[in-house]
C-alpha cells in the first residue's frame, strides 16, 4: 500500500519506500548473482520436500493443556494404544462367483475367523482378539453343524458380533501400535499382511477399520490431496494469467516466483521439522491464490514503465518502491491476521497460523527480492533478442 | 455497447450512488447485517473424529457406518483410569480398590449407551466365583493360579487334525465330499467325451454316406454309353450322310467310345474303392457310438457313486458333529482327573489392565454409537457416576478418551474462535493505523471485515454449515485476507481527498479499485476452491468457508465501507 502524508519523508517518500528505492538500486546492479542465490537456496528446499513430516494423531493436535489429553498420554505410556481395531467380515453381496455361503455363521466363515484370529495372535503386538470364532478357537475346531455353530455363539454371549440379518460379523482387535507415523503405517499394512494370508471363503470380504486404519487413510489422503489440489490451482492461475497478461513470458513471470514460495514453505516445514496436518495441506493451493496478486501488481507496475519509454533498471526503481510497499502493508496485515492463530493454544490452528504466515512471507521476500531480478534479466535477454535479430 | 463498457457504466453508477447517497446504502446495509447477525446464531458447531475427517465414500468410513449402525459401536474410545496417589490405598489389586471398580462398572452397566465394561476385576471375579477375594495376597493368587489356561488333551491349538474320532471323522467327510465333487467332474467330463466321439460317429457316417452317393453317380456313365449307340445307329441308319461321311463319323463315334470306356474303367475302380472306404467309416462310426454308449452308462455309473459320496459325506459331517459335542464333554471330564495330561498356555491378565508398579488400572467402556449431539449427555453421565462413587483413600479416578477430548473440545469452539478474531482483529487495527496514519481511517477500513464476517456467518447460519475445531481458524484467516480491500478503498480515498471534493474522491476511489480488488478476490477464490476438491472433508470444509467469507469482505469493502468513510468525511467537514 502506497501510505501518503504524514510519514514521507525527503522527496514525498516514506521510509519503507526509502529502504525499497535501496533495495532496488542493489537489485539493478547484481540482479544475475541475486537470481542465482534465489536459484540456490530453492534448491535447498526443494531437496529438504521428502523430509516433509505429517501429523494424523488428533490428540497432538488438541490443547496440550486440557486435563483429558494430559490423561491419553499418561496412559499411553502405562498401557501402550487405547485404539481398538473392527476387522468387518461381511458377505460380499457383489460377487460374481455362485456360492452356497448364505450365513455368516457358515462354518467356512467361522473357520476363516479362526484362522484370522490365529494369524493375528502371532503378531506380538497384538494384545486381544473378539470374535464369534473365539469359542471354537479354544476347542481347536469348528463344527460343520451349522445350528450347533448358532447354538455356541448364542450360548457364548457373543451375538452381538453378528449384525441382524447374519451378512456381517465382527472382530475387535486390541493392539498397540505406537503413536508414531512411522509405526502406525507399519503395523496397520503389517495386519493387512497378517489378514491376507489367510485364505478367505469365495464371496467372504473384510475392511479393517478403527481410529489408526482411519488415520493411516488420512496420511495416504493427505499426501494425494496436497498434490492434487496444488496442481489445480496452479494450472487455473497459470492459464488465467496466460489470458490476463496475454503472454507466456509475462505469465511465467509471475508464476515462477509463486511455485518459489511454495517450495520454499514446503522447505522451510521440513528443515524445522514443523508437520503438516489435514487442516495445513491445502495451504499450497491457498497461498498460490493470496500471493499471486504480489507478482501481477509488480509485473503490471514495471512494464507500465517500460511502456512509458523508460529503460529496466529506472522502471524498477520506480516500480519496487511504489508496488513494494503496498504489497508490504497488504501482506504484513495478513500475516498479523494468521500469527493471531497462535494464540489459540491449539497446536492444530497454531500449526495453520505458523504455516500460512510462513507461505505468505516468502511470497513477500520473493516479490521483492526475486521477481524484481527476473524482471531486469527478462529485459536484458529481450533487448539482446532484438539487438540480435 | 461491449460488455466492458457495460460494466464500466454500471460501476460509475454505483460509484455514484455511493457518493451521493451514502446514508440511504449504509441503511440498507444495516438492515441486512441485522439480519445475518439473526442468522449467525443459528451457526452450529460439531465435533472432530477420524470418522468425519474423511469422506463416506472411503471403505474404513463406509465400515465404520455400518459398524455404528448394524453394530451399535463407535471407533470413540472411552476408558476410566484409576490410580493411587500416594496415600491410603497404594495397590490396584487390594481388594478395596477392585470393589470400587467393581461397583463403577455396576453403575456404569445400567446406562443404555454402555454395551460392555472390561477391566481386571472382571478377570478376578470370573475365576473367583464372581467374589473379590478377601485380601490382596487372595486376589494376587487367583491371578497367578488363573494365568494358566489349560484346556483339555488334543485341544489345544491342535486345531482341525487333532487326532479326535470328530476330526478324523471330518476329514473323512471332508475327503468324501471331495471325492464326490472329483467323481461328479469325472461324470461330466466322461458325458462330454461320449458326446464328442458320438458326434465324430455321426460325421463318418455323413462321410461314407457322401462317398457311397459319388459311387451312385456312375450311373451317368451308362446313360453316356446308352447316348453314344443311339448317335452309333442315327449315323448309319442316316440317308443323307455319304458313305466317306459316314465312315468318318463312326471312326469319331469309335474314338468317344473308347474315351468313354476309358473313364468307365476308372469309375469303377473308385467306385470300389470308395464302397471300401464307405464301409470302413460306417463300421468306425459303428464302433464310436458303441464306445459312446459305454462312456454314458459309465458316466452314469460314476455320477451315481458321487451322489453315494456325498451322501456318506453328509452322513460324516452329522455324526462328526455330534461326537464333537461328545468328545467336549469326554474331554471336559478327562481333564478334570488329569491335571498332568492337559495342554496349558500362560497369559498375563494384568497386561493392558493394570499398570507394572500396580498404582494405576484401566476400565474400558465399549459403548454404543450416539449422535453428535448426544456426546456430551454421554460424557456428562458417565462423568456423573465416576464421581457418584466415592473412590477408597488414597485414589482418585479420571474419566478420558477420544470421546471426553473432542467432546471438551467442541465446547470450547466458541471460545478459541472468540479468542484468535480478537486478536487478530486488534492486531491488524494496530497494523493499519500506523499504515493508514489514522485512527479514523484504520477504524473504518476494519469495518469490512467486521461487517464481512458478520455477513458470512449469518450465511453459514442460512445454510446450515457447521464450525468444527478445525475449521474454527477460518475466521481470522478470513480477517487477514479481508482487510486488504478495507485498506485499498480507503487508501485511494485519502489519496484523492487532497485533490478533490470528498465525493468525488469516493466516486474516484470506488471505481479505481473494483478492478484490482476483484481480481484478487478471484485469484484467492481459485486457491480456495482448489482446496475443496480434495478429498478430506475438513479441507473442503475451510475451502467453502474462506471462499464465502473473503467474498463477502470484498463487498463490505465497497458498500459499507465508501458510505461510512464518505459520512465520516462530511461529519468532520462539518464540524471543523
Amino acid at each position: 500500500m502506497v501510505v501518503p502524508g504524514k510519514g514521507k519523508g525527503k522527496g514525498g517518500e516514506t521510509p519503507t519506500e526509502r529502504v525499497l528505492r535501496k533495495v532496488a538500486e542493489f537489485e539493478a546492479k547484481y540482479y544475475p548473482y541475486i537470481i542465482v542465490v534465489m536459484i540456490a537456496i530453492t534448491t535447498i528446499f526443494a531437496l529438504s520436500l521428502p523430509l516433509l513430516k505429517m501429523e494424523t494423531d488428533f490428540t497432538k493436535l488438541m490443547p496440550q493443556n486440557m486435563k483429558s489429553v494430559k490423561l491419553e498420554y499418561d496412559v499411553r505410556d502405562v498401557f501402550g494404544s487405547t485404539d481398538t481395531l473392527f476387522v468387518l467380515v461381511e458377505l460380499d453381496d457383489e460377487c460374481k462367483y455362485t456360492t452356497n455361503i448364505k450365513t455368516i455363521e457358515d462354518p467356512r466363515v467361522v473357520n476363516y475367523l479362526l484362522e484370522l484370529s490365529r494369524g493375528l495372535k502371532k503378531d506380538p503386538s497384538v494384545r486381544s482378539v473378539v470374535s464369534i470364532a473365539m469359542p471354537f478357537e479354544l476347542a481347536g475346531m469348528v463344527p460343520y453343524n451349522q445350528s450347533l455353530i448358532e447354538n455356541v455363539i448364542h450360548a457364548s454371549g457373543l451375538k452381538n458380533l453378528i449384525n441382524h440379518d447374519k451378512t456381517a460379523t465382527l472382530m475387535l482387535v486390541r493392539m498397540d501400535m505406537g503413536t508414531s507415523e512411522s509405526s502406525l503405517k507399519r503395523n496397520v499394512e503389517r495386519v493387512h499382511e497378517l489378514l491376507g494370508s489367510v485364505k478367505k471363503p469365495p464371496c467372504v470380504k473384510y475392511v479393517v477399520t478403527g481410529n489408526l486404519p482411519m488415520r493411516y487413510r488420512i496420511l495416504q489422503l493427505m499426501v494425494h490431496d496436497m498434490i492434487y489440489t496444488l496442481s489445480v490451482a496452479a494450472a487455473i492461475i497459470f492459464v488465467l494469467l496466460v489470458l490476463l497478461r496475454r503472454s507466456v513470458t509475462q505469465a511465467v513471470l509471475v508464476f515462477l516466483p509463486l511455485m518459489m514460495g511454495v517450495v520454499w514453505t514446503g522447505g522451510i516445514f521440513s528443515l524445522t521439522g514443523w508437520e503438516l496436518t489435514i487442516v495445513t495441506i491445502g495451504i499450497g493451493a491457498m497461498v498460490l491464490g493470496l500471493g499471486v496478486e504480489y507478482g501481477v501488481f509488480m509485473v503490471e507496475r514495471f512494464e507500465e514503465e517500460i511502456r512509458k519509454g523508460k529503460g529496466a533498471k529506472e522502471a524498477l526503481l520506480i516500480a519496487l518502491p511504489s508496488v513494494g510497499s503496498s504489497i508490504m502493508g497488504s501482506g504484513i496485515t495478513t500475516i498479523a491476521g494468521f500469527l493471531a492463530l497462535l494464540s489459540a493454544a491449539f497446536p492444530m490452528l497454531s500449526l495453520l497460523g505458523i504455516a500460512l504466515a510462513t507461505s505468505i512471507s516468502c511470497m513477500l521476500i520473493i516479490a521483492i527480492l526475486f521477481l524484481p531480478c527476473l524482471l531486469m534479466l527478462e529485459s536484458r535477454l529481450t533487448e539482446i533478442f532484438w539487438r540480435e535479430v | 455497447m461491449s460488455v466492458r463498457n457495460r460494466m464500466k457504466r454500471a460501476l460509475e453508477a454505483y460509484a455514484e450512488f455511493v457518493s451521493t447517497k451514502p446514508q440511504l446504502l449504509l441503511a440498507v446495509i444495516l438492515v441486512f447485517t441485522v439480519i445475518m447477525a439473526v442468522m449467525s446464531t443459528r451457526v452450529h458447531t460439531k465435533s472432530m473424529n477420524y470418522q468425519s475427517t474423511l469422506p463416506k465414500s472411503v471403505e474404513e468410513i463406509r465400515a465404520m457406518f455400518r459398524i455404528g449402525d448394524e453394530f451399535g459401536r463407535t471407533s470413540s474410545t472411552m476408558y476410566i483410569v484409576i490410580r493411587a496417589d500416594g496415600g491410603g490405598v497404594d495397590d490396584i489389586l487390594s481388594p478395596a480398590s477392585l470393589k470400587y471398580m467393581a461397583s463403577l462398572e455396576e453403575k456404569l452397566k445400567t446406562l443404555p449407551f454402555v454395551e460392555s465394561t472390561n477391566s481386571i476385576v472382571d478377570f478376578v471375579m470370573s475365576h473367583n466365583n464372581s467374589t473379590i477375594p478377601p485380601t490382596t495376597g487372595d486376589v494376587l493368587r487367583v491371578i497367578e493360579n488363573s494365568k494358566k489356561v489349560c484346556l483339555p488333551p488334543g485341544m489345544a491349538g491342535g486345531g482341525r487334525a487333532g487326532g479326535d474320532i470328530s476330526s478324523a471323522l471330518r476329514i473323512i467327510a471332508e475327503n468324501s465330499a471331495s471325492l464326490a465333487s472329483a467323481q461328479r467332474n469325472i461324470s461330466t467330463g466322461i458325458t462330454g467325451i461320449a458326446a464328442g466321439i458320438s458326434g465324430v460317429s455321426l460325421t463318418l457316417k455323413r462321410i461314407s454316406e457322401g462317398m457311397r452317393n459319388g459311387h451312385y453317380s456312375l450311373d451317368a456313365m451308362v446313360n453316356a454309353y446308352t447316348q453314344l449307340y443311339m448317335l452309333n445307329y442315327t449315323v448309319a441308319t442316316s440317308p443323307t450322310l455319304s458313305p466317306q461321311e459316314k465312315q468318318a463319323m463312326f471312326s469319331m463315334i469309335s474314338q468317344l467310345e473308347r474315351d468313354l470306356n476309358e473313364i468307365a474303367d476308372s469309375f469303377q475302380n473308385m467306385g470300389e474303392r470308395l464302397d471300401e472306404l464307405a464301409d470302413a467309416l460306417n463300421g468306425m462310426a459303428l464302433s464310436l457310438d458303441a464306445m459312446s454308449e459305454a462312456l454314458v452308462s459309465m458316466a452314469n455309473a460314476v455320477n451315481g457313486t458321487a451322489k453315494g459320496n456325498e451322501m456318506i459325506s453328509n452322513a460324516l459331517e452329522n455324526v462328526s458333529s455330534a461326537i464333537f459335542v461328545m468328545e467336549m464333554r469326554m474331554k471336559e471330564i478327562a481333564g478334570n482327573h488329569n491335571e498332568e495330561a492337559k495342554k496349558c498356555v500362560t497369559i498375563d491378565p494384568l497386561t493392558g489392565f493394570v499398570s507394572d508398579d500396580r498404582s494405576t488400572a484401566i476400565i474400558y467402556l465399549s459403548l454404543q454409537d450416539v449422535g453428535e449431539n448426544e456426546r456430551k449427555e454421554v460424557v456428562h453421565e458417565v462423568k456423573d457416576i465416576v464421581e457418584s462413587v466415592p473412590p477408597p483413600p488414597g485414589m482418585e479416578a479420571e474419566l478420558g478418551g477420544s470421546m471426553v477430548y473432542f467432546t471438551e473440545i467442541r465446547s470450547r469452539i466458541g471460545e478459541i474462535m472468540g479468542k484468535t478474531s480478537s486478536i487478530s482483529m486488534i492486531s491488524i487495527l494496530i497494523i493499519v493505523c500506523l499504515l493508514l496514519y489514522s485512527v479514523r481511517f484504520g477504524l473504518i477500513s476494519l469495518l469490512s471485515i467486521l461487517f464481512g464476517t458478520i455477513w458470512v456467518y449469518g450465511m453459514f447460519g442460512t445454510m446450515g454449515i457447521s464450525v468444527s475445531p478445525q475449521t474454527s481458524g477460518a475466521l481470522s484467516m478470513i480477517m487477514g485476507i479481508g482487510i486488504d480491500f478495507g485498506i485499498q478503498v480507503v487508501n485511494r480515498f485519502k489519496q484523492e481527498l487532497r485533490k478533490t471534493t470528498a465525493e468525488k474522491a469516493m466516486k474516484i476511489a470506488v471505481t479505481r479499485t473494483f478492478y484490482p480488488m476483484l481480481i484478487t478476490t478471484l485469484s484467492a477464490l481459485i486457491g480456495f476452491r482448489a482446496m475443496s476438491m480434495g478429498t478430506i472433508t475438513v479441507l473442503k470444509e475451510l475451502g467453502v468457508m474462506m471462499s464465502y467469507g473473503v467474498a463477502m469482505c470484498f463487498v463490505a469493502a465497497i458498500t459499507v465501507v465508501p458510505s461510512l468513510a464518505l459520512i465520516m468525511e462530511k461529519l468532520r467537514i462539518r464540524r471543523s
